[in-house]
Order: C-alpha cells, then sequence, then structure tokens
C-alpha cells in the first residue's frame, strides 16, 4: 500500500518496476500489437472460409491447422484480441467508473444511501454470475453491446464494495479533516484528497476483474452467447473445436484456450505487479 | 484457567503453552464462553429470521430482472409471424397481459408455497425439473470442492512452512497458473488426453454410460444414489463418469485455494501465538496444527462464494462432459425462452446462496469462538 498524503501525490516503493508488472504489460502490449500486425502479414483472411482446406494438421502453411470450414487458426487466434480486448475493457471500465463513483458518493455521504447500494450489491452477488450474464444478454438482444452492459453491470458491486470501504477510511484520516477545517470545497476534497487515496485497491482489482472479464465473455461465447463465428474470437474458437477433441483434431481449440490463458494471466499477473509496486519499504 | 500469568509457564508448561498458542483455548481463556446447544438454537433462529427480508428481495430482483431484461416472451414464442391475435392469447395463457403489480403479488404467492410455474418447453412443473437436475450439479461441484480444497490446504499450508524454497516456488506457479485456465477449455484437454490418447476416461456422456450398471433413482445423484443403495457396481460405474469433470473442477479451483490457504497460513505462523508455541517448545505437528486451525477462516469465506458462484458456473463443464445438471437445464431454457425456467432457477439459486453465506457464518462461529453476531 502506498503511503497517503495530502493532495494525493503517491510515494511509489522500490519496486514500481517489478517482473510481472513488466511481463504483464510487456504481454498484454503483444497481444495487442499482434492482432493487427499478423493479420496483415497473413495471406489468409480471418472470416472467409475454404472449405477444400478443411481440418489441416498444423504445417508450415498453416502453424495452427485449420477447422472444419477451413478457416487458418493462426490469423484467428491472433486476431481475437481485437474483440476480446475491446470488449472486456469497455465493459469492465464501465463497471469500474460506475462503480467507484457510487463507492465515492455513498462512502462520503455515508447514510441511507449507501446502506441501500449495500444491500443491492449484496443482491447482485447472491445470484449466479454467469446464468445472470446468459440471461441477461440472450434476453434483451444477442449483440455485442449488450455484452459490455453486461460486464460493467456484474462489475458494478464489486468496485463499489472496494471503493466505498477504502473511502470510509480516508475520509476519517486526519489530513482530510485539515482539509475541510482549511475550508476546501467539496469538489475539491473529493478529487484532490479522497479519490487519489482510495483507487489503489481498485486499479489493483481492475486487473483481476479484467481477467475474469475474459474468461467471462468466452465463457458465453462457447455457450454460443455473445460473439457469434466467423467472428475471431478465442471462446467461439474453442467452441468450434469442442466435439473435434474426441475425434482427435486437437489443435482447433487447443491454440486459442491458449491465447486465451495467456491473456487471463498476464491480467493476473499485471494486477500482482502493481500490488507489489505499491508495496513501500518492503524488501 | 490460566491465562498468561508468569507462575504457571515454568510450572505446567505444557498446558499453558497450548492455552496460549491454540486460538479456541486463548479465546475461552481470556473469558469467552463456549456456545452452549441454547446459544446455537437461539443464533440459528435469529439468522434464519434474519433471512426474511434478503428472501423477499431476492424473490422481487429475480421477478423484475427476468421481467425487464427479457421484454415480452409472447413475442419470442409466437414467432416471426405472429398476428396481434395469437400474442394476445399467448399473454392471456402466460399471464402476462395482467397488470405488473398482480404479476408481482402473484409470483411471490407462488414462491411462497414452492410453485415455480410450469416450463413452457417441457411442460412440466419447474421444481420438478430442477428437482432432477440440480442433485447431478450439487454432486459434481461438491465433490470438486472437496477435493480442492484438500488439495489447496495441504500444498498452501505447505508452501508456507517451506516459505522461500523451490518447493514453495513451485506451488505458487501452479496455483498462479490454475488461476488463469478456462475451465471447459482444461476440460476438451483432458478428455482429449484421456479419452481420445489413453482411453482411460470414458466418452462425455453424462452421469451414467448407456448399458452400465445404474443404481437406484434416489436423490439424483449417481454417485451419492450408488452409495446409499450399497450398489458397489454402479458405484465404480459413476465414479467413472465422474472422475474426469470432476478433475476439471479440482484443478481450476484449487489454485485460488492454495493460494489463499498459503497466505493465510504465513500470517498465522508469523503471530504472536504461534511464536509464543514455538518459544515453549511445542512440537513442530501441534504448530502445524494450531497454523491450519488459524487459516480455516479465509478459507471457509471463499469455499462458500465459490460455491454458489459454481452453481451457475459450471455450466460449462456440464456442456463439455452433458452432464445434464441444472445449469445445464438452464441455459438450454434461456435459448429457447423458456422464462418461468429461467426465472425459477434465478430464484432458486439465489435462495441458495443466502443459504451458504449463513452456513459460512455459522462455521465462523464454531471455528473462532471469538466470532459474534
Amino acid at each position: 500500500m502506498s503511503r497517503t498524503e495530502p493532495g494525493g501525490r503517491r510515494h511509489w516503493g522500490p519496486n514500481w518496476l517489478n517482473p510481472p508488472l513488466v511481463i504483464g504489460l510487456g504481454l498484454i502490449a503483444l497481444l495487442a500489437i499482434g492482432s493487427y500486425v499478423v493479420p496483415a502479414l497473413s495471406q489468409f483472411d480471418a472470416e472467409i472460409a475454404n472449405p477444400r482446406e478443411a481440418l489441416q494438421p498444423p504445417s508450415s502453411r498453416h502453424p495452427f491447422g485449420t477447422d472444419r470450414s477451413g478457416l487458418d487458426i493462426f490469423v484467428r487466434v491472433f486476431q481475437a484480441p481485437r474483440i476480446d480486448l475491446t470488449i472486456v475493457v469497455m465493459g469492465v471500465g464501465l463497471g469500474a467508473v460506475i462503480g467507484v463513483v457510487l463507492g465515492v458518493v455513498t462512502g462520503f455521504s455515508r447514510g441511507i444511501p449507501g446502506e441501500i447500494s449495500m444491500r443491492v450489491a449484496d443482491i447482485v452477488q447472491a445470484f449466479p454470475l454467469l446464468i445472470l450474464a446468459i440471461a441477461l444478454v440472450s434476453l434483451s438482444g444477442n449483440n455485442l453491446t449488450n455484452v459490455v452492459y453486461v460486464l460493467a453491470f456484474v462489475n458494478v458491486p464489486v468496485f463499489l464494495r472496494l471503493t466505498r470501504s477504502r473511502v470510509l477510511t480516508v475520509r476519517e484520516q486526519r489530513f482530510v479533516q485539515a482539509s475541510i477545517a482549511l475550508g476546501n470545497s467539496t469538489p475539491r476534497l473529493v478529487f484532490r484528497h479522497i479519490l487519489p487515496n482510495s483507487l489503489g485497491p481498485t486499479i489493483v482489482q481492475f486487473g483481476v476483474s479484467m481477467g475474469y472479464g475474459i474468461l467471462t465473455l468466452a465463457g458465453l461465447a462457447f455457450l454460443g452467447v455473445g460473439v457469434q463465428v466467423p467472428t475471431p474470437e478465442w471462446g467461439s474458437m474453442i467452441l468450434t473445436g469442442a466435439s473435434n477433441m474426441t475425434t482427435g483434431q486437437w489443435w482447433i481449440s487447443l491454440f486459442p484456450g491458449l491465447a486465451l490463458s495467456v491473456a487471463v494471466f498476464a491480467f493476473n499477473l499485471l494486477s500482482e505487479g502493481i500490488e507489489k509496486a505499491r508495496e513501500v519499504g518492503s524488501k | 484457567m490460566g491465562g498468561l500469568g508468569g507462575n504457571d509457564v515454568g510450572g505446567r508448561s505444557g498446558n499453558s503453552c497450548v492455552a496460549v498458542a491454540e486460538p479456541r483455548r486463548y479465546a475461552y481463556s481470556r473469558g469467552t464462553k463456549a456456545m452452549t446447544g441454547r446459544a446455537w438454537a437461539l443464533l440459528i433462529m435469529r439468522r434464519v429470521l434474519f433471512m426474511i427480508p434478503i428472501l423477499f428481495a431476492i424473490a422481487t430482483a429475480t421477478f423484475f430482472l427476468t421481467r425487464f431484461a427479457g421484454g415480452d416472451p409472447a413475442y419470442q414464442i409466437a414467432g416471426t409471424f405472429a398476428t396481434e391475435e395469437s400474442i394476445a392469447n399467448i399473454r392471456a395463457d402466460l399471464g402476462t397481459d395482467r397488470p405488473l403489480g398482480v404479476q408481482y403479488v402473484d409470483f411471490l404467492g407462488d414462491s411462497i408455497r414452492g410453485d415455480l410455474g410450469t416450463s413452457l418447453f417441457t411442460d412440466r412443473p419447474v421444481r420438478s425439473d430442477l428437482a432432477d437436475r440440480l442433485p447431478a450439479t450439487l454432486e459434481l461441484i461438491t465433490l470438486s470442492l472437496v477435493v480442492a480444497v484438500v488439495v489447496g490446504l495441504a500444498s498452501g499450508s505447505y508452501a508456507a512452512h517451506r516459505r522461500g524454497t523451490a518447493a514453495d516456488k513451485a506451488v505458487r506457479y501452479g496455483s498462479f497458473t490454475a488461476l488463469s485456465l478456462p475451465d471447459f477449455w482444461l476440460g476438451l484437454l483432458l478428455l482429449f488426453v484421456f479419452f481420445f490418447k489413453l482411453g482411460w476416461a470414458p466418452p462425455p456422456i453424462g452421469q451414467i454410460a448407456p448399458g452400465a450398471a445404474a443404481p437406484r433413482d434416489v436423490t439424483g445423484a449417481a454417485v451419492v444414489d450408488a452409495t446409499i443403495t450399497l450398489n458397489w457396481a454402479a458405484l465404480k460405474a459413476s465414479l467413472h463418469q465422474i472422475w474426469l469433470p470432476l478433475t476439471t473442477m479440482a484443478l481450476i479451483f484449487s489454485g485460488p485455494l492454495t493460494r489463499l490457504a498459503r497466505s493465510a497460513t504465513i500470517e498465522a505462523l508469523g503471530s504472536d501465538a504461534i511464536l509464543f508455541g514455538r518459544a515453549c517448545g511445542l512440537p513442530r505437528s501441534t504448530l502445524w496444527r494450531y497454523a491450519a486451525r488459524a487459516s480455516l477462516p479465509p478459507v471457509v469465506t471463499f469455499v462458500g462464494i465459490l460455491f454458489s458462484v459454481l452453481l451457475g458456473a459450471s455450466v460449462l463443464v456440464e456442456t463439455v462432459f452433458s452432464w445434464g445438471g441444472a445449469a445445464q437445464y438452464v441455459v438450454n431454457a434461456i435459448r429457447v425462452n423458456d422464462f418461468p425456467a429461467v426465472q425459477g432457477f434465478v430464484l432458486v439459486a439465489g435462495v441458495f446462496s443466502v443459504v451458504i453465506f449463513l452456513i459460512v457464518d455459522l462455521l465462523y462461529v464454531a471455528i473462532d469462538p471469538r466470532v459474534r453476531l
């Protein structure tokens, strides 16, 4: 945890450039850049089927092989982050912004609104998230915008809870009291003092939520909800090859799943790295 | 009972060391009263009463979520070429032509009586549909969690006691990787290796293989049924079916459990109580036991959360192995716009989580006598 101080200036610890942070960020950057570079360099299109080259095992022509409709898996695996990362960044980002705003408001003003928002969060979290997500997406129209909203919806309670509990602690600290005594306006108090000192755990949580969001998006697509074939997306690619796994064509599901795991791994690393970077004085 | 009194540390060393280092005994020695049967009964009664408004809120949320997200199910059921009349007929059939308030009160009344409506797809009461399929899901997630907890606690506390060694590193990397794997993909990989390549596992065709010895249907959970009817052939057959999906889920969830057990044990080992026990020269195995006990509360909480999350999340693994449980049922129901079935499942799952959290709270009291609810 970083030291807190009036004005929200943060003293990063000696670990600010640690291996998990660098490797995590590096992997995410590679996935993002690769999603544009690899398709540009490849001779195959990610969405144009070629039945004459269906179900080919990995070769020098198709490094990851092809699926039942002859789509080149290599290009598709690399192009997938365009959808996967974009949707999850937007969904989790939206959820985080709403959650943080609600958390600051209810934590700062306390009282009844805070209690109500916490009970609502309790109830939303009592439901099985994946089923809720599937129901909301497919009942409200099976398109990508709704997937973004659903990812936001399930993440709001997480960020609300986290931010609120931080704000409740920070607002009792002496520099905040001093700032009130000096006659600072409420917006200045919130934006200059409380918010910067409350965001630490939120940023760490963002990485974890991103990883979980990618898994959720892929899980939805695996059930045929959200992203549809032939749009390159890891979950729906795993679905395409699922029945081939029991007949021996392992490459169709293996590579998209590997890429999916690497992406989730990268965000988990990133969040661990941020947590390490914020530690003060250890090591 | 002796507390930290100077005399008895020297005199009856064993006992007083234990009294300080063992969390429960220490709490009792500090004046915490042990829970009597009466205290337990009162506590449980109070908590169950407390559940009523929460259950009410969950039913309300279920009703409005499925109504507002879903739009008008009549349009979806009638299809693209429906006439105004056929839509009105379907609405009257479903009861959705009545005012929302009336429907809501009706829904609450039915839910209290345990009537979850009739499935539009199977034409059977949603309650019996769920009763047929929930046991299969519950059996799979419970057994997976039991295995995951045993593996997680064992490897997590082992790594904590060997902190910084190669073994610790291996456990940490392993659990971190498990955290990042999609369970449905791992299930497919295991199927490829153990069914297609090695032939050790059966094909993914659900709880009971056709033609194999099937247990008498008592609960609907094959392993449980085979065990309580003492049908060993069926037990062997059902274990053969379950081991691969079980391994898939246990592998994934032992990851976070291992990390949690490791950090909780490290914290416990650094506590004053364990330090004092070590200074007294209590045997290593005793200290391990105390540290394990002190690391239990966060693990119990997490298992509770996992349990309620898994009730829905198990749909992915269920789909891979055609398990035919409740999660798979509700996803199919969503596909065919069977809204009574979706509503029923969401309600049951919500109630289930509340009950799980009640049990977690009670376990807390049992583990740590200082906790008062």
